[in-house]
């Protein structure tokens, strides 16, 4: 689901896939502002078709934690 | 093969409902100067702007007539042969010129299937040479002019210096397409409209004017509902108002420090001020909404496509007087983040859910204003430009259709301009001016004693 999920990602922000570790923040390595991680985050549901709780998500601050977060709803 | 008709975004209904509600497009019409102090090739500016047609999707919108009910189809045409006219104007006056471009900028489109965009290419005095642009709202808002005159200018450099060619601009039927998608995905709409009939179920909001209770009170009397919590917006008369100021590039950069260390953004912090110099203008009210518009562009394709994409989101917050002014803020961006998330959700749902859950009359709000902070400045990014002095100048289209809308702005400088636009109807200028002297006295309150809670604030400033 990782490379999946760096795939999406890659088109929000201007960083080569590659770059993209499981320990990206999405703020300050990915440069992502609020809005488009929201919007990343809404466009996850739709994807994986799972409902993210709005309170948790605000807590999630790198890739990694994101992956699990949607893996974790997905079973 | 035939023409493809596409209904219009939820954005592009936004704007098209205002341009119905006031009965001319002309209150639509975004109009922007932006001039570098250079000698231009004006033919070589001239294929650029062509070259511009075929590049920009959106700049090659046509809308249908409307149908027996106002709505109207959006499809694209192949090519667009508008002629770009030269005018100079380099020995006018600073009020001649003024005029000349306030009569190009009140000029609706009105007719269907025409182009709703219009450049010109200028000489202005002291060396200022560049472009004159009026665009229909439903075509593009101000990043899609921003991203659109970067791109024109980088074709500029390209033939005349040589730089590299820019890279292609995505499709705009991509992302309307994209956009449309999302409007089919009922589950979203399901979860988007919850999380609205969460906000609303916190009760109907209470309005708060920039000049204080006086407003409502009226409007009580007049209705004869002790309990009415609304106002009627001015809808007749749309004189248009302007105050502007500037505010000096280093204590424009504390804010953006205050900000950074604080991982909280500009919006937010201009909405706390903004919500405290209300509540203080209203006898304390804790219970404040103002209208914050949010530019939907998240991916590339969203960055880059052009189109109009932004929205109006209430912002709505009840905030205790003892709360310290940092955390005000963070409750706000609690609340907007949650807003961003679903801020697919069509005004036209928004407005019904008012309309159904509290009986709000048409022609009514419960915000006193409305704020958009606008991060991207209208840069010329090309070496070949770095340095030249340059000016940009939003231009009013002679209309107001808001009560108050604050637009922040960075200026070239590194400071920060604070564009107010009124209805003179509603407001003097005396009373803008008052709202942004208290607006920065709070803000720079809050900033400076981050110890003082909001009551503190509004009684010390």
């Amino acid at each position: 689901m990782f490379e999946e999920f760096r795939e999406m990602l890659t088109e929000y922000v201007d960083v080569p896939a590659e770059e993209i570790k499981e320990d990206s923040r999405f703020i300050e390595d990915l440069g992502l502002n609020s809005f488009e991680f929201m919007t990343l985050l809404g466009n996850l549901e739709d994807e994986y078709d799972v409902e993210v709780d709005e309170n948790e998500i605000l807590g999630i601050k790198t890739v990694g934690e994101a992956v699990a977060y949607i893996e974790k709803l997905s079973k | 093969m035939g023409i493809k008709y596409y209904p219009l975004a939820p954005a592009q209904s936004t704007q098209h409902q205002l341009a119905t509600e006031f009965g001319t497009s002309q209150v639509i019409n975004i109009c922007i100067c932006s001039t570098l102090k250079m000698e231009l090739d004006f033919d070589l500016l001239r294929k650029c702007i062509k070259d511009e047609f075929n590049r920009y999707e959106c700049l090659r919108i046509r809308l249908s007539k409307p149908d027996k009910n106002g709505n109207v189809k959006q499809y694209i045409v192949a090519r667009d042969t508008s002629e770009i006219d030269f005018v100079d104007l380099s020995d006018k006056t600073e009020k001649e010129i003024d005029d000349t471009l306030n009569e190009w900028s009140f000029v609706p489109f009105s007719e269907p299937n025409k182009p709703m965009v219009e450049f010109k290419m200028i000489k202005l005095p002291d060396g200022y040479q560049g472009i004159y642009l009026r665009i229909d709202h439903r075509l593009a808002d101000s990043s899609a002019v921003i991203v659109m005159v970067n791109d024109i200018m980088s074709l500029y450099c390209h033939y005349a210096y040589g730089s590299e060619f820019p890279d292609p601009l995505p499709s705009y039927v991509e992302a309307l397409e994209k956009d449309l998608e999302k409007e089919t995905k009922t589950k979203k709409i399901e979860r988007d409209g919850a999380f609205w009939d969460e906000v609303l179920s916190l009760g109907e909001p209470l309005y708060s004017d920039v000049t204080g209770t006086w407003k409502l009170e009226e409007e009580r009397k007049k209705y004869n509902n002790p309990n009415q919590r609304y106002v009627h917006r001015e809808i007749k008369d749309t004189r248009v108002g302007f105050a502007v100021f500037d505010l000096e590039p280093e204590p424009s950069y504390k804010l953006l420090e205050y900000c950074l260390n604080n991982n909280v953004s500009m919006t937010n912090l201009l909405l706390m001020g903004l919500r405290t110099y209300l509540s203080k203008a209203n006898d304390g009210q804790t219970d404040i909404s103002i209208r914050n518009f949010v530019s939907r562009r998240s991916t590339r394709l969203e960055r880059l496509s052009g189109g109009s994409r932004t929205e109006w989101y209430p912002c709505r917050t009840i905030i205790e007087p003892d709360t310290e002014f940092l955390d005000g803020i963070y409750i706000i961006q609690d609340l907007q983040n949650k807003v961003y998330r679903h801020s697919n959700y069509d005004q036209a749902r928004l407005a019904q859910k008012f309309k159904e859950k509290f009986n709000q009359p048409d022609h009514t709000t419960y915000e006193g204003m409305l704020l958009t902070y606008q991060p991207l400045p209208v840069r010329f990014q090309n070496p070949n430009l770095s340095g030249v002095p340059y000016k940009s100048k939003w231009l009013s289209n002679g209309t107001a259709v808001q009560k108050l809308y604050l637009t922040v702005m960075h200026t070239p400088n590194g400071g920060l301009q604070f564009f107010f636009k009124y209805q003179e109807a509603e407001l003097s200028y005396t009373d803008v001016q008052r709202v942004y002297y208290y607006l920065m006295r709070i803000i720079f309150a809050g900033v400076e004693h981050p110890d003082w809670t909001v009551g503190e604030i509004i009684d010390r400033v």
